[in-house]
């Protein structure tokens, strides 16, 4: 995966209206159909086709050798895969829910991030972990946590989130043909998002950010689950907001995103993570140390609160709401006000 | 395992037995398995009706300890499905009998199983008839082939390797201890910043790495460097990156086939599975074999890992390096398994327990674990009993939690003394061949002290060349103020 440096998004040829898991559905389908290499295995995802459907239908077609159903341990998940991997496969593994790839963390962590680089690159460890994330959807505890700064704060990883149908396909298939371990973030209150979008991969690569809106007042830099909630507050703005979907949050696309803010001279970064040493401390403090000189106000966060995720009653009241974006953006120091 | 079984009625045969429903043995039989593999005693009374599920626990001081006795219980009912007489091996205490019984072993049911099996009465709950066998359970003292004093053992479980084997295991062995000798004086001479001797751990880790084939895998620890090098890593390769400090891995692991000596603990049993259900999957014939040591079984991984080999039938063999120590801690306080090895019936896997100061039995035992993962049978938990002659590491300080004269004890267990005294006396070793052999020994260590007296040149740009396979603008730039800061 190479990052190419701003792009536009041109609305794609209309194919067909599909959702987010449906075009994550086809994406595994269809590598598992170009490279006998890949293997879909994890919690679930055989029979049952996982537990958000991601996986329906794939074991049927492409077999229990290719697609499997393992004993309940996340550890266990990496840690075979690891092995597969440096036994020539490339293994597509599912955490069935984001607090539940904790146990995995120290296989994530000591040996899928770092064999590559303890062993001068002689074993590469070309695996993707998909991990439904976020809240937003009623989920009950352990369900709903953003694990992204955990792994965005561990070199050797590549972390990217789609936040459209069109995205999660491409994203996909080319986490799958990367060389790299990737984790694959999927934001759980956007599988059911439509998107009119003919499925390709093969075009421009989208690990790079893109500008889902275009503005001059200022940028709003979000991802995955809060991408909708960014684009509405966009649309409800009196000023002339642009949206920058991430897509990869490791490595970070500072061009696309530097050039941006250096338009717009102002930025607020949006995410559901909480806030304290959460991602958008890190997008914060690189914006200011590249743009310091363009910049009319600081860089401010729209973030969870600095709390266990809450109970399903109450999560509205921690999530990034399009009011409190706007707020937010009302605070930039406008001269005119 | 059935031939050790004590057969011992004793009149207590207990009330319930006549009336149980035999369709209830098999639940009651995995509970009882489960509680025989964690080293815990269920129940009261005389025996559990085996309709109900034993799930009270006598308190904790009542728990055995001991090795029990094993007694064979007999009833008078006929099975309804097969027509035999149902009768349930149980497992005893001596000290409590007859309080405290519980049924672990019944031969038997497994016809009972079958007949069930096939009309799917147990479907639900039964995974496989493989739990029940009791070939599954190690034998209660570790097999040897090669007794202490060099003797051969009368009627050993298994036949003695070839002597070129022995000839073989003798003079790796001899090579290896040399290497261990003079990595610990390196350390000394501050050539090397750490290194975890496997003195007196000689027959395991030569006898388990010349056991393997060229096509298997292995996955050393960090103790494991003499298994390493006796695999055809180059020992410089071994000792400059890992244990000086130049890099964390100085070999292809793809070269000989060793993964990268692991550090957390247990961690690299999963990669060992990978490996091999990868090869099942590929159509390879390739085993992977793991060490891992005593204190490394209590890991979390090691159980996921058994677990996962189990289900998946992986050509894996665990070898498990009991030398009695986790640094300080000893294996009393590690686990109360009965022993290490019984722990792989909870998983449906195989295990042996060996004698890991004979050569011969390691080697022994690691063939019959690798010819039976290549013919498809899936893996094998090897517990070999050992001990670290050394410190943990150089920098660790024995003297603090073991007495001098365990220490004692075990030098006289010496795998190298038994080897060279066998040998000898059957005419496969004499002083002429001895003293070459320590000459070559000799040439090789002052060779690799020679070798790691020259320090390598190391390049602060490696740090940001392989975290990714093609770096990314962001450590190209890191790279770049390095060089600047250094310039
Ligand atoms: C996950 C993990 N926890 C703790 C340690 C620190 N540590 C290194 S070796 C060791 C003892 C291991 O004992 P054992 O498994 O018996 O192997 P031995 O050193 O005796 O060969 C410990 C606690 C570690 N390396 N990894
Ligand atoms: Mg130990």
């Amino acid at each position: 995966m190479t990052i190419v440096a701003e792009q536009v998004v041109e609305a794609a040829p209309v194919a067909s209206a599909v959702t987010m898991e449906a075009a994550l559905n086809r994406a595994l389908a269809d590598a598992l159909r170009d490279d006998d290499r890949v293997l879909v295995f994890g919690e679930d995802v055989a029979k049952l086709g996982g537990v958000f459907r991601v996986t329906d239908g794939l074991a049927a077609t492409f077999g229990p050798a290719r697609v499997f159903d393992t004993p309940l341990a996340e550890a266990g998940i990496v840690g075979t895969a690891i092995g597969m991997a440096m036994n020539g496969l490339r293994p597509v593994i599912e955490m069935q829910f984001d607090a539940f790839a904790y146990p995995a963390f120290e296989q994530i962590t000591s040996h899928l991030a770092k064999l590559h680089n303890r062993t001068k690159g002689k074993i590469a460890l070309p695996i993707v972990i998909r991990i439904p994330y976020g809240g937003g959807i009623g989920g009950v505890e352990h369900h709903c946590d953003s694990s992204e700064a955990y792994y965005t704060h561990t070199a050797g990883l590549r972390v990217v989130t789609p936040g459209t149908a069109g995205d999660a396909y491409a994203l996909l298939r080319q986490a799958i043909d990367c060389p790299d371990p990737v984790i694959f973030l999927e934001p759980k209150r956007r599988y059911w998002s439509k998107e009119a979008v003919t499925l390709d991969h093969t075009g421009s690569t989208v690990d790079g950010a893109v500008i889902r809106r275009t503005g001059t007042d200022v940028t709003l830099i979000t991802y995955g689950g809060t991408l909708g909630t960014a684009l509405e507050a966009a649309q409800e703005a009196d000023r002339s907001v642009e949206v920058i979907d991430l897509r990869s949050l490791s490595p970070f696309d500072d061009k696309t995103v530097a050039a941006s803010v250096r338009r717009t001279g102002r930025a607020v970064v949006v995410h559901e993570a909480s806030r304290f040493c959460g991602y958008g401390a890190e997008v914060a403090a690189r914006l200011t140390e590249q743009c310091f000189h363009y910049l009319h106000a600081p860089i401010l966060r729209v973030a969870g609160f600095d709390i266990p995720y809450p109970a399903p009653n109450l999560e509205e009241h921690h999530l990034p709401s399009v009011d409190r974006i706007l707020d937010t953006i009302d605070r930039l120091q406008w001269e005119d006000s | 395992m059935l031939a050790n079984l004590h057969v011992d009625v004793r009149g207590h045969r207990p009330a319930e037995l006549a009336g149980i429903d035999d369709r209830r043995i098999a639940g009651d039989h995995a509970l009882a398995l489960q509680a025989f593999h964690s080293g815990i005693t269920t129940g009261t009374g005389d025996v559990y009706a085996l309709g109900q599920r034993p799930h009270r626990q006598p308190p904790l001081d009542l728990q055995l300890r001991q090795q029990p006795q094993i007694n064979v219980v007999e009833s008078d009912r006929l099975s309804s499905r097969t027509g035999r007489r149902v009768s349930f091996g149980s497992h005893n205490s001596r000290a409590y009998e007859p309080q405290f019984v519980f049924v672990y072993a019944c031969l038997p049911t497994l016809d009972v199983l079958r007949s069930h099996a096939q009309t799917g009465g147990y479907s639900s709950f039964r995974r496989s008839e493989r739990l029940v066998t009791t070939s599954l359970l190690p034998t209660e003292s570790p097999v040897a082939l090669i007794d202490a004093d060099g003797q051969p053992v009368p009627d050993a479980l298994w036949s003695m390797p070839s002597d070129e084997v022995l000839v073989a295991l003798h003079r790796a062995i001899v090579l290896a201890r040399r290497f261990d000798a003079q990595a610990t004086a390196l350390t000394k001479q501050g050539r090397l910043a750490v290194y975890p001797s496997a003195r007196g751990q000689e027959a395991s880790e030569i006898g388990a790495a010349l056991a393997l084939r060229p096509q298997d895998w292995l996955f050393p620890t960090y103790r494991d460097s003499m298994a390493v090098v006796a695999r055809g890593v180059d020992p410089v390769e071994v000792l400059t990156l890992l244990l000086r400090g130049d890099w964390h891995c100085g070999y292809d692991p793809y070269e000989h086939l060793v993964a990268p000596q692991c550090t957390p603990l247990a961690t690299n049993t999963l990669h060992a599975v990978g490996v091999g259900h990868a090869a099942t999957l590929k159509g390879e014939d390739t085993v992977a074999l793991v060490m891992l040591g005593d204190g490394a079984t209590s890991e979390g991984d090691t159980h996921e890992a058994l677990n996962f080999a189990g289900v998946w039938k992986a050509p894996v063999v665990f070898f498990v390096q009991n030398n009695g120590y986790a640094i300080s801690v000893p294996l009393a306080q590690q686990t109360a398994a009965p022993s290490l090895a019984a722990k792989g019936i909870g998983y449906g896997v195989p295990a042996m327990l060996i004698d890991g100061n004979d050569p011969a039995a390691v080697y022994r035992a690691v063939s019959v674990a690798i010819a039976r993962a290549a013919a498809g049978d899936g893996p094998t938990l090897i517990e070999a009993v050992t001990y670290r002659i050394e410190a943990h590491t150089n920098a660790d300080d024995a003297t603090r939690y073991r007495p001098a004269e365990e220490v004692r004890q075990w030098l006289a267990r010496d795998p190298l003394t038994r080897l060279t005294r066998y040998l000898t006396d059957r005419g496969l070793l004499d002083a002429d061949r001895i003293a070459a052999l320590d000459a070559e020994a000799e040439a090789e260590a002052a060779a690799l002290r020679q070798r790691m007296n020259v320090d390598a040149v190391l390049d602060p740009a490696d740090l940001f060349r392989y975290v990714y396979a093609e770096q990314t603008p962001e450590l190209r730039a890191q790279q770049q103020e390095l060089a600047e800061e250094s310039r």
